[in-house]
């Protein structure tokens, strides 16, 4: 007899039955998301492993008018640049598309990509004619490790993407990216909103900030196991806890960065005659953006940090090797997969770091 | 019709407020709001502007007057009471009317300047024509040419971080020139400056002022300032209005002691001019009258000199007693050719610009009018007594400053006699 009283509480069987409802009541709503998630996952995650010629072309005519832009030249100089570059890019892709179509050999790597239409949007680059799919990735963001930080940061980044390639790993790592990118980009599309209406409202705040700290405290574990219920096994539940997880500090950088623009300025606003919604585009959101975009980067930040969590859930990516090295006592793998995390975060770190720190408020913050 | 009217507002923070007003209204003290839970920062304020007139509220910090100048623009809500632009009651407009109406009619100049730090000098100046909808050829236009009112041509391409505290206000006056509308709020705008901006800003505001005549509503603390702009200027206490008057009625006829005590650091050189302070001449002959009549007249008034005017009024000159005797022994019929010239002044000039005309003439300074005419006279002791502010009955008028008590008054004819003797050196 282990019960007291000789009778057993039967509160594990009341949350099973509770969760069998909700799983079962929402199951329209539960199924949606996660088609919706899995959806954005396979289109970027195809993007990322086999470059399409639309981000080739789009990449590099953009890194040409940055190099435009850093030479001296001002518009609309800087967009003749852009055009003509992607003009370039394009009419190069066409041919080589052509060349393919019609069976000419010329790279040990014709792979058939012209049996795919001219335009479409799977169709990868032609670039691949000519490197490994990985390569052309890994110089696609070397390049915009460039633009957003210079020639030195271009130089680590390119290294140590490379490294991850020589150990086998890229595939994941582009996988745990598409994550990283669909998490962060629902999570910041939820946040902004939601920050801006909580500096807004006092009502709002005070709302909002109980549940952010739940959302912030409560072990991500947790999360997975509800998540998991609710999507069953896979992706899904991975992404889902990782926007709750990722979410907060979004949330919270908006808030302060709305609060903290100059009061008299927004008081101006008002004083003219201009809207609210003007006001919050025209005065706020400018002058917050610096502020905003470090609560964007932290939000980057902790989803990729949730991604080991996210391969126990079976989500697969970086994730998934760490849980394999542990589980099989693989010390190697768990750090080479550890050590792709590392180097992931760093580079999006700089990166996104170095992005939000050209708009003019925040080149006005560090004037000042 | 006023350009702008408050009526009875309160302004009460906190719980309760409508019940404070009520309290407020039969007569309980801030300190018992206070207990109530609620703060009151502005209590039954009252007062018209004329269009054209610079309406300056001053107060000491607390004394609610940012809190309504607010309610002005409806920035703040009031608790009670109503104001009125041109006869339109604002604080029964909705929101978008009342943007409106802070689009078109009325515009503010802030404390610390307000200005878009991430937008340059001329589009900050077009920020209000840009909230109006302006296109922005025309917007821009229009603030280079406010710009320019202010002095800071050149300046359009700027960023506000790069210009000195002095040159930010100068373009968000700029900015509320821009707007052109009637009213203009202007909340402490130049107490962030330091005192040789400041007072240069005044002076622009003035000049601007002169040929732009918009009704201005100025908050200070600074009393000297607030002198030196307003054309009537609202003393504040603990959220009441305690007096409104012009600057010389403030200084010459304080309400009560707080008013008096407030003003008595004021500079009163700088406010009272010689028409607050003139008298009546006590002594003054008709230029056809001759020498015998203005020694009689003298005589009678017991003075050494006197005023010679013309027939409707005109100052001619002056005459002094010994050379009216001098001239009646020579038989001369003629005042004209004894006339001295004496100091004279218009009635708006400031009494610090007084001293150095009262000091070069023996004679009590004239004060002349446009016309010619003469409006009153300014004895040393009376321009001294103005300045230690006795009201000015309390001096004995006379047209020559009193001998020092060491020498002897004798009266006229004894005068005549002793002077005939030997002359009398000037007091």
């Amino acid at each position: 007899m282990d019960e007291l009283f000789g009778w057993r509480l039967p509160l594990g069987e009341g949350i099973n039955q509770a969760k069998d409802w909700l799983v079962s009541t929402f199951s329209v709503i539960w199924n949606f998301i996660r088609d919706l998630l899995l959806i954005l996952y396979d289109a970027l995650e195809a993007i990322l492993t086999l470059p399409p010629w639309w981000l080739v072309i789009v990449t590099l005519a953009g890194l040409c008018w940055v190099a435009a832009r850093r030479l001296g030249l001002r518009p609309p100089a800087t967009w003749w640049v852009l055009g003509g570059a992607a003009v370039a890019l394009l009419l190069i892709d066409t041919a080589m598309w052509l060349l393919d179509r019609l069976d000419v050999e010329f790279t040990p790597r014709s792979t058939g990509f012209g049996s795919l239409a001219l335009f479409d949007l799977a169709r990868p680059s032609f670039l691949l004619q000519f490197l490994p799919p990985s390569l052309v990735m890994i110089l696609l963001l070397t390049l915009l490790g460039w633009a957003a930080r210079g020639w030195l940061f271009a130089l680590g980044a390119f290294g140590a993407l490379v490294l991850i390639d020589l150990v086998a790993l890229w595939p994941r790592t582009m996988s745990t990216l598409a994550m990283v990118i669909v998490a962060c980009g629902i999570a910041a599309l939820l946040a902004i909103p939601i920050g801006i209406a909580a500096a807004r409202s006092r009502a709002v705040s005070a709302i909002t900030k109980p549940v952010l700290d739940f959302m912030q405290t409560m072990p991500a574990l947790v999360y997975l196991v509800i998540a998991v219920a609710l999507f069953r096994v896979g992706l899904p539940p991975g992404l889902v806890a990782t926007i709750i997880f990722a979410m907060p500090p979004g949330i919270r950088l908006t808030e302060l960065g709305i609060r903290q623009v100059d009061a008299e300025v927004v008081e101006a606003g008002h004083a003219f005659g201009s809207p609210p919604g003007k006001i919050l585009r025209q005065i706020q959101l400018p002058l917050a953006l610096p502020t905003i975009m470090a609560g964007i980067n932290q939000v980057i930040m902790l989803a990729l940090a949730m991604v080991v969590l996210a391969g126990l859930a079976g989500a697969g990516g970086l994730g998934q090797s760490v849980v394999q090295g542990i589980t099989r006592l693989d010390l190697g793998l768990a750090i080479e997969a550890g050590l792709g995390v590392v180097i992931l975060a760093i580079y999006l770190d700089r990166t996104t770091a170095a992005l939000g720190s050209r708009s003019m408020a925040a080149r006005l913050q560090q004037t000042a | 019709m006023p350009a702008l009217r408050a009526e009875g507002l309160y302004k009460v923070f906190g719980r309760r407020a409508q019940d404070a007003v009520q309290r407020l209204r039969e007569g309980a003290s801030n300190d018992d709001i206070a207990r109530m839970g609620a703060t009151p920062a502005v209590v039954d304020a009252n007062f018209q502007v004329s269009p054209g007139e610079i309406f300056v509220v001053m107060g000491l910090s607390g004394s609610g007057k940012s809190t309504l100048l607010r309610m002005l623009n409806g920035l703040l809500e009031p608790t009670a009471g109503h104001v009125y632009v041109s006869g339109e009651d604002v604080t029964a407009l909705r929101p978008a009317a009342l943007r409106r109406l802070r689009q078109e009619r009325m515009s503010m100049v802030f404390q610390h300047f307000a200005l878009l730090p991430h937008r340059t000098v001329a589009e900050n100046a077009a920020y209000a024509l840009r909230v109006r909808g302006v296109d922005k050829v025309t917007r821009l236009e229009k603030a280079t040419e406010a710009l320019s009112m202010v002095g800071l041509e050149g300046w359009e391409d700027k960023l506000p971080h790069q210009l000195s505290g002095g040159m930010k206000q100068r373009v968000g006056l700029a900015r509320a020139l821009a707007a052109e509308t009637d009213i203009m709020l202007m909340d402490e705008a130049f107490s962030a400056l330091d005192p040789l901006i400041r007072r240069e800003m005044q002076d622009q505001l003035l000049k601007l002022q002169a040929s732009l005549n918009k009704t201005i509503i100025f908050i200070t603390h600074d009393l000297n300032e607030a002198m030196r702009l307003g054309d009537r200027i609202a003393v504040m206490r603990a959220g009441r209005i305690v007096q409104i008057g012009t600057a010389e009625e403030i200084l010459q006829d304080p309400a009560n002691d707080y008013v008096a005590q407030f003003v008595q650091d004021v500079d009163r050189t700088r406010v009272l001019t010689a028409a607050t302070v003139m008298e009546a001449p006590r002594t003054v002959v008709v230029d056809t009258g001759g020498p015998r009549a203005a020694l009689r007249t003298m005589r009678e008034a017991q003075t050494t000199a006197a005023f010679v005017v013309s027939r409707n009024g005109r100052l001619r000159g002056s005459v002094r007693d010994e050379a009216a005797q001098a001239a009646v022994n020579r038989g001369s019929k003629s005042l004209t050719e004894l006339l001295e010239a004496p100091a004279s002044v218009s009635p708006d000039t400031l009494l610090a610009d007084l001293f150095a005309p009262s000091a070069e003439s023996p004679l009590p300074v004239a004060v002349v009018d446009a016309d010619g005419k003469l409006r009153g006279v300014i004895p040393r002791v009376t321009l001294l007594a103005a300045m230690a502010s006795l009201t000015t009955g309390a001096t004995t008028e006379s047209p020559l400053s009193t001998p020092e008590p060491t020498s002897i008054t004798v009266d006229a004819p004894e005068a005549r006699l002793r002077d005939e003797a030997a002359p009398r050196p000037l007091g």
